[in-house]
């Protein structure tokens, strides 16, 4: 049995039961909006940890993509630093040849 | 909107981690929250501000609510009984007045389907009550606003309090009399 059940409904206890405030429409949102920016690693964790199978299938897609393009830029820094460093040997070699002949 | 939600509801969308089912228990619990926040004397704007800080700590420390210890809305209004009186008597430290709840605050959903006149008494006589409520003691004002709780009975009323279930009832005869003759003190009427 609640509180409520057991008062008798004098114009007092009526006014009592009734509330003298009541929450505007949009008071959850504010609410949500407030715990995701006063809280946010602890609201994005939870959200993630409770999204939907279609978002969690799209995170295990990104996660190869990712690791893909990491490969590809370290391939690319290899290959840069095979090109320059061949570019400098030439130069140096470029001198050297005239200089020992001369 | 306003729907029935049980205790075991609240545990799950508590022990859910999940915004979206925590969104549900604000939603919930919201009305008997500002309930209680105006039958403490608060303005809307207070309430507004002590209700979200309520709901913010539920959030933050959902983890360490303890089902086996007290239902959802017992451990939800021990936070919110204690964030008001922090706010009250934090104001008064600092001398600082806490807004209290003006005419215009003083309005239910409901009023939007009364006629004119009705609304209009209406406002006056919770205005008269929000006059008397304030010139009430903190500790009396505590056990009244926790009563009408329709979330709470009295026994979970009292463990808020922590006093027994007959202390309370004590407490709430003395208060409600104090209040009665405040509020039908005819110098009082506005």
């Amino acid at each position: 049995m609640t509180n409520k059940d057991s008062i008798d409904q004098d114009p007092l206890e009526k006014l009592l039961a009734d509330g003298l405030l009541s929450p505007s429409d949009d008071f959850a949102d504010k609410v949500m909006q407030r715990i995701e920016r006063e809280a946010p690693y602890d609201y994005r964790q939870s959200s993630r940890a409770n999204s939907s199978v279609s978002e969690s299938s799209i995170k295990n897609t990104s996660g190869p993509d990712r690791s893909g393009s990491a490969l590809w830029q370290l391939v690319a820094l290899v290959a840069s630093t095979v090109v320059g460093a061949s570019q400098v040997i030439g130069f140096i070699f470029g001198l050297w040849i005239p200089a020992t002949v001369g | 909107m306003e729907y029935e939600f049980s205790n075991t509801e609240a545990i799950a969308a508590l022990a859910a981690h999940d915004p979206q089912q925590f969104r549900l228990l604000v939603e919930h619990y919201q009305y008997s929250l500002f309930g209680f926040l105006g039958r403490m004397g608060f303005s809307r704007e207070d309430a507004e501000d002590i209700a979200q800080d309520v709901f913010l700590k539920v959030w933050r420390h959902r983890a360490s609510y303890d089902p086996a210890k007290a239902r959802v809305s017992t451990w939800l209004f021990t936070i919110a009984r204690n964030t008001a009186l922090n706010k009250l008597q934090g104001n008064t430290v600092q001398g600082n007045k806490v807004q209290l709840v003006s005419a215009h605050d003083v309005e239910l959903a409901a009023d939007r389907y009364r006629e004119p006149e009705e609304q209009l008494q209406q406002r006056q006589a919770r205005q008269r009550l929000t006059n008397a409520i304030q010139q009430l003691p903190l500790d009396d004002r505590t056990v009244i606003a926790l009563f009408y709780i329709d979330e709470l009975t009295s026994a979970q009323a009292a463990a808020i309090l922590e006093c027994s279930p007959n202390a309370f009832k004590t407490r709430l005869f003395r208060a409600r009399e104090k209040l009665k003759a405040i509020f039908n003190k005819p110098g009082d009427e506005q």
